[in-house]
């Protein structure tokens, strides 16, 4: 086992417990320049971790812009679901009459006289 | 704030537009940052936060609380600014290789210069923000954010191998950037201290 081999593993030992076979875990373990590899990668890492409690700099007017999209959304919806309702309604506003008149045919066709 | 974000997200599901506001105003920090930390932009950073919030209220029904609202929150923010920089390349006609470096050419961000002043924190930050796009997704939401490599594969729309892949790809960039270079900055001082 090479160093050069090695390293192209070294990465994913930083966090993978079984990252490495059994010849690479035994080569880490009297290499020192491979066990410096894994101490900067776990470096590395512990860094960036620290990095999740910081914030960038949010603009203010985010949240407004944020809200404001999110009630444009609301205000579509509504829309959508009232126009639903008066086309449900005319709809069966239209089938009702239609029904009528289509009864009120019927009888008169007979009632005619033959 | 766990519990109180947890009543929150329980009124939202139910229709409580309020309570979905309140979720916003506790999180759109965390989620313009993390959105920061993907695009490298502000003005992208903020398209992405607002886009997140239409997505997460769209589909909030379907979060079924078995992972935090905030994970669920990251998961929507990396789709989205995948989606956005996916949009953005397509757009400009040009391909950014996983391989290809990104010069950073702003004189604050020479990892070199920095290691002078010996600050790991602010290289490795400047580190970051130099990295590809690509590359610099998944550093970010496996070793900041945690997010395991399935649900990192899932949001970015690549293979769980290929995240890794590129996990291990950025990691090697990042200690080439910081510590390599940090060796041959202290290696030159010493060559010029001998002369």
């Amino acid at each position: 086992m090479r160093c050069e081999v090695l390293a192209e593993h070294l990465p994913a030992a930083a966090d993978e417990p079984g990252a490495l076979d059994a010849e690479q875990v035994e080569h880490l373990g009297r290499c020192l320049r491979c066990q410096a590899d894994v101490a900067t990668y776990r470096r590395l890492r512990r860094t960036l971790r620290g990095f999740a409690s910081e914030h960038e700099p949010v603009p203010p007017d985010l949240v407004t812009e944020v809200l404001l999209g999110l009630d444009e959304v609301r205000e579509r919806r509504t829309r959508q679901r009232v126009a639903g309702r008066r086309a449900a309604y005319l709809g069966g506003l239209a089938a009702a009459t239609a029904a009528g008149v289509g009864g009120v045919l019927v009888l008169a066709t007979r009632r005619r006289p033959a | 704030m766990g519990h109180d974000l947890d009543d929150l997200v329980a009124a939202a599901r139910a229709g409580d537009d309020a309570a979905f506001d309140s979720l916003v105003r506790a999180t759109y920090v965390d989620t313009y940052t993390l959105a920061h930390r993907l695009t490298g932009d502000d003005e992208d950073a903020r398209d992405v936060t607002q886009e997140t919030y239409l997505r997460a209220y769209r589909g909030l029904r379907r979060f079924r609380g078995d992972a935090q609202f905030t994970t669920w929150l990251y998961r929507i923010t990396a789709n989205c600014a995948s989606t956005h920089l996916g949009r953005r390349r397509r757009h400009r006609h040009e391909e950014l290789d996983d391989d290809l470096p990104v010069d950073d050419l702003r004189p604050a961000s020479d990892p070199v210069g920095r290691a002078e002043h010996g600050d790991l924190r602010a290289q490795v930050g400047e580190a970051l923000r130099a990295l590809p796009p690509r590359l610099r997704a998944v550093v970010v939401l496996r070793d900041i954010y945690d997010l395991p490599h399935e649900a990192i594969a899932a949001e970015l729309g690549i293979t769980e191998s290929a995240a890794k892949v590129r996990l291990h790809r950025a990691r090697r960039k990042l200690r080439d950037d910081v510590w390599l270079r940090r060796v041959a900055g202290h290696d030159d001082e010493e060559a010029a201290r001998a002369v």
